[in-house]
């Protein structure tokens, strides 16, 4: 039996859409955590995250980067991709940066761009203050074949600002040192980065699985790189068109 | 406070043996040991997440004030790790390196140690807070032997080795002598 699919075409005119007139819209912070898996505090931290993220809602968005210039994602498992180790080289992180740390936004408070765990309650809650956002969302169309996902955007882009996607994977199973000094082998991995792009299309690395992943697009100030509004959506809610020839 | 009182102590030196390993362990300091510092060693064995055959030392250190550390490493071989207020450090692996920490109560560092053939490694910390200073030095010597003068006095030890109150214990399979 031929089964013969294929991907619904979008122009690419119709993919990214801009909003003509400047809109406000809500607006959704994005929590960076920096972890490893050989960080023994970083379960805590990871707890502390998703306790925010469950208490904002819509509002916070976790994703969490392990930084391969950081020891403490080193070893036999890896959970790194390039881009969070950019991302933690351009905010100053080295390979002695104190882990679990964390930021808000891309965004330094007062000079300083890492925060401890136990500060990310008070630099989340006054992030919060600031609601006002350019307008953002998105949708996808994921084939589970090629692996590809295209991105359509609906969105206020000032001149200062651009649109960038970030793909994370929830629940990775996988090594964890733990609090205790024990080591895990049955711990899930949230939200973390696996890569990022400017392209409206992306592909789904092939370690990564599609059910787990979402996009987050992220509005950036092209000045300072701060993330001005981000919208975020799974993959599996977004539909879904196999091509194969059987 | 590392420490109340300026006294110098000699803490003295711990032996432990696995095979022909020995790890001697000195710590000098003024004050009260008491509020200074607990020491544990574990045996040699692999670790799970990198696979490396190590043998971990771990410390505590009580204080509430910023807490200066100086390391003096004999090579970039030894890992070492501090961690404080739900935070850790990698140490850079660099011969000596300075880390400025904020422990709000307690410190705690960790030593990581591939026992290999005719590696003579050393690791020295010299740690202060702004009112006293502690310096803990670390050998490691591969072929070193030397229990022979030492009286057995509690056969029975528990296999956690901890170094306080000014007692200087030698550990030796998994049994304890104190001097």
């Amino acid at each position: 039996m031929l089964i013969l699919c294929s991907c619904e075409v979008i122009p690419e005119g119709d993919r990214l859409i801009p909003v003509e007139e400047k809109t406000a819209g809500s607006r959704t912070h994005v929590l960076l955590e920096f972890t490893g898996f050989r960080c023994v505090n970083c379960p805590t931290a990871a707890e502390t995250a998703q306790t925010l993220h469950e208490f904002y809602g819509k509002q916070l968005t976790v994703v969490a980067l392990h930084p391969a210039s950081n020891p403490f994602t080193q070893g036999k498992y890896d959970y790194t991709c390039p881009a969070a180790d950019s991302i933690y080289q351009y905010m100053g992180g080295t390979a002695s940066t104190p882990f679990p740390t964390g930021n808000i936004d891309l965004t330094p408070t007062d000079g300083q761009w890492f925060f401890a765990p136990a500060e990310w309650p008070s630099q989340v809650s006054r992030a919060m203050e600031d609601t006002v956002a350019p307008y953002l969302s998105l949708s996808t169309i994921t084939d589970t074949v090629t692996r590809e996902v295209t991105i359509s955007a609906l969105y206020d882009l000032s001149a200062e600002s651009r649109l960038t996607f970030w793909l994370v994977e929830d629940s990775i199973p996988g090594a964890q040192a733990m609090p205790n000094g024990s080591v895990s082998l049955e711990y899930y991995h949230r939200h973390v980065l696996r890569a990022v792009s400017d392209e409206q299309t992306m592909l789904i690395p092939e370690e990564c699985r599609i059910a787990h992943c979402s996009i987050i697009g992220l509005l950036i100030d092209n000045n300072n790189y701060h993330i001005l509004n981000a919208y975020e959506t799974k993959l599996d809610n977004s539909i879904r068109v196999s091509s194969m020839d059987d | 406070m590392l420490m109340k009182r300026n006294w110098i102590i000699l803490l003295g030196c711990l032996l432990w043996t696995i095979n022909t390993h020995a790890l001697i362990v000195s710590v000098e300091g003024e004050g009260e040991i008491d509020e200074l510092m607990e020491l544990t060693i574990t045996e040699a064995e692999e670790d799970p997440l990198t696979g490396d055959n190590i043998m971990e030392i771990k410390g505590n250190l009580l204080t509430s004030n910023p807490l200066t550390v100086s390391i003096t490493r004999s090579s970039t071989g030894l890992t070492d790790e501090f961690c404080c207020a739900g935070q850790c450090t990698f140490g850079n692996r660099e011969t000596t390196e300075e880390l400025h920490l904020s422990p709000n109560g307690m410190a705690s560092w960790y030593i990581h140690y591939t026992p290999q053939a005719d590696s003579n490694e050393s690791i020295e910390y010299r740690f202060d807070d702004g009112q006293s200073v502690l310096v803990l030095r670390v050998e490691f010597n591969y072929e070193a032997q030397g229990m022979e003068n030492v009286e057995d006095t509690k056969s029975k030890a528990k296999s956690k080795k901890i170094l306080q109150n000014g007692i200087i214990y030698i550990i030796q399979d998994e049994r304890v002598y104190y001097l």
